[in-house]
């Protein structure tokens, strides 16, 4: 018999609340059920600084979602992103302890205990601790049990957070009686839903440029190697606009969002752009090389910040490509300016075969990559429980 | 290799407050929630009390509903009650004390009721009432086989109970005045009753053995005996059994190798009859080497 498990992907944004459910078949088929959107309010650069009224939409959100698959959920996977959002590469160490100098499953716990226990400072938690690769003798190995080596290190990339942010955030969805059942940094669920698994494995940086932050997340080998949160989205943007033309925030978002390009060309530079469009009194022309000039130097430094964090891959040649997901990577010219910045092809988001196209938005990125995390850790769960007898037992246990 | 870190890590999962664990649940912060919150809560309480009422259903159907009729058994109204006892308790008597109508259908009569009223009867010791389709009412009983009588004051009224050989006490039906006379009285039972019900006495199975005795032995002579004092029967130092005859004579037993004791009193039952003397007041049986035999003084002659 085939066992289905609904799961909802809550993504609090801060543009928007948007949940999507999914129904997990055997751990291995995702199917798309329903979803929720609600406008954002109590957040603010992905931090929320009111929970009550971010409470308030998120569930509105996910009762829309829960009314739209006529069904009711309980456990949650909860993207979480934010400027409290650090992360630092930590490496464990072992000794091989084998006389034989094969490398051993416990061989490996030990470098993992290593690289998992170092404490954080108080107030601070850990969001993922991910296993960015294995080093025997200093080189990279993929799978190390059976080797010979002498030595063995783990990397870690420790991601952590503010425990009152992200108990706040949690607080949103226990509130209304559900369980987290995953908390998912924005970035890494991004990741798995805009690239495949030939991206993955030759290192890929996928950037998700939100309205308040931009969540990236570089993934080689098939493993995160290095996530990260650059304070700047969106938002940054328009405001910009709105200072730099003296405009307001409604129409400088108008103007990002039907005119703003991040590379012009020669010719478009002279064009111009009616700030009201009906060309009455008050109404007045933008030349778009101002609008771009200002598009351009906030993404720019965007895009600077993060060639500074991930400065090592780049040298090493470990990043092959660079994709771009999330609202404001709609914006026109961004990939070009992106390859040029961090000289690495660059290119938009593309989702898996499988994704309905009626989902196919790069607004959707986190969302959908937090129902695929949810999925993949179903799967590991079901191969846990193999055999009817452990089914048996994680039935009872679940009841 | 790098210094260990001691001290406790720290997991996003430790700061989940359990709410949704059900163990404290954190305060509903908006309406939504709230209304969320009393829908599930009306849910589970619904659910408990569909429970109940399930099981409660299913209780009463137990009791009261008559699962062959509902499966199709072919039900007529009953034409013979089979009444079947080991004892003395008649069909006819039985018919009238359950008091099944006529023309009553087979599936109407609620034999749990009417076993509970059957075993309320206390000289009955099992019974079985069963259902034998299309017309028949199956009963079979098993009584209480008296073994000696007892009179007990109940309510300002002397009543004759009668005693089992398993030592069960229970109220006469359908034995006949001849057979009651028939059996021995039994006296020096303190309490006949453990509450409402008569009591089961202990040494039944005593009284048993020196009865049967008895009555193979010397069944002449048993025939006079009136009643029996079993007041001493479980005494540490002396157990005694004292037997009173139909004409007043006082025979002391001791409850055990009633052979001995019996040959004795057949000697002087026989020594008696062919020699012309007093009557006997008492025999006592129970000493070592003799027996002690006491006359009448000579008036009473």
């Amino acid at each position: 018999m085939s066992k289905s498990k609904t799961v909802a992907a809550l993504e609090i944004g801060t543009g928007k609340m948007q949940v999507f459910l999914g129904e997990i078949v055997d751990g291995k088929m995702l199917n798309f059920v329903g979803s929720g959107q609600a406008m954002t309010a109590g957040v603010k650069k992905a931090d929320i600084c009111d929970v009550v009224k971010a409470a308030a939409r998120a569930q509105a959100a996910i009762v829309e979602a829960e009314k739209s698959a006529s069904a009711q959920i309980k456990t949650v996977c909860l993207g979480i992103s934010g400027t409290h959002i650090k992360g630092f590469r930590n490496t464990g160490s072992a000794n091989v302890s084998g006389a034989d100098a094969i490398v051993r499953r416990e061989d490996i716990e030990r470098a993992t205990e290593d690289a998992r226990s170092k404490t954080l400072a108080e107030g601070r938690s850990y969001i993922h601790r991910i296993c960015s690769g294995y080093f025997l003798d200093g080189k990279y190995c993929a799978d190390p049990v059976g080797m010979r080596a002498e030595h063995i290190d783990v990397e870690y990339w420790m991601l952590y957070g503010d425990n009152e942010k992200i108990s706040d955030a949690l607080h949103v969805v226990q509130s209304f009686g559900l369980e987290v059942e995953h908390l998912v940094f924005s970035g890494i669920a991004s990741a798995l839903a805009v690239t495949d698994e030939k991206q993955r494995e030759n290192g890929v940086l996928v950037v998700d440029i939100g309205c308040g932050t931009s969540d990236y997340s570089y993934v080689k080998h098939g493993r995160t190697v290095q996530a990260g949160v650059i304070p700047i989205g969106g938002d940054h943007i328009t405001n910009d606009l709105s200072f730099g033309l003296q405009l307001s925030r409604k129409d400088s978002e108008r103007i990002k969002i039907h005119c703003g390009k991040a590379t012009i060309t020669e010719d478009e530079k002279s064009q111009k752009f009616w700030k009201l469009g009906d060309q009455q009194i008050g109404d007045k022309k933008i030349p778009m090389d101002a609008i771009n000039k200002i598009v351009r130097a906030r993404l720019e430094e965007l895009f600077l910040l993060l060639r500074d964090e991930l400065d090592e891959f780049l040298i090493e040649d470990g990043i092959r490509e660079i994709v771009l997901t999330g609202g404001t990577s709609n914006l026109n010219g961004i990939c070009e300016l992106a390859s040029a910045v961090m000289e690495l092809p660059c290119s938009k988001g593309k989702f898996a075969s499988a994704v309905q196209p009626c989902l196919r938005y790069q607004e959707y990125a986190t969302a959908l990559g937090l129902l695929e995390y949810a999925r993949r850790e179903e799967e590991v769960a079901s191969a846990k429980n193999t055999g009817w007898l452990g089914g048996m037992f994680s039935t009872i246990f679940k009841l | 290799m790098p210094k260990k870190q001691t001290g406790k890590v720290s997991d996003w999962k430790g700061l989940r407050d359990g709410s949704a664990k059900g163990k404290s649940r954190a305060k509903p912060v908006s309406w939504r929630a709230r209304l969320r919150s009393v829908w599930v809560w009306t849910k589970r309480i619904a659910a408990v009390a569909a429970v109940c009422a399930l099981g409660y259903g299913a209780y009463y159907a137990y009791e009261n509903i008559y699962f062959e009729e509902i499966l199709g058994a072919d039900s007529r109204p009953i034409r013979q009650i089979a009444f079947k006892t080991d004892g003395a308790i008649g069909g006819a008597w039985m018919n009238s004390y359950l008091k099944i109508r006529n023309g009553s259908k087979l599936t109407d009569v609620n034999i749990f009721s009417l076993k509970q009223a059957i075993d309320a009867l206390t000289q009955i010791k099992s019974s079985e009432v069963e259902r034998v389709f299309p017309d028949t009412l199956r009963i079979t009983i098993s009584e209480h086989k008296p073994m000696a009588k007892i009179i007990v004051r109940v309510d300002y009224e002397d009543r004759i109970f009668l005693m089992s050989d398993e030592g069960v006490f229970f109220r006469p039906i359908c034995i006949s005045d001849a057979d009651i006379a028939k059996l021995l009285y039994i006296s020096g039972i303190k309490t006949p009753f453990s509450g409402s019900a008569p009591a089961t006495y202990p040494d039944a199975a005593r009284l048993k053995e020196f009865i049967d005795f008895a009555k193979s032995e010397n069944p002449e002579h048993f025939a006079v005996w009136y009643a029996v004092d079993v007041s001493e029967i479980s005494s540490i130092t002396l157990p005694l059994l004292t037997v009173t005859t139909k004409d007043g004579v006082a025979i002391v037993f001791e409850p055990k190798d009633y052979k001995k004791q019996f040959d004795r009193l057949q000697y002087i039952l026989r020594y008696i009859k062919e020699n012309p003397f007093n009557r006997v007041e008492k025999m006592d049986l129970t000493l070592k080497e003799n027996s002690l035999v006491k006359f009448a003084p000579e008036k009473s002659k």
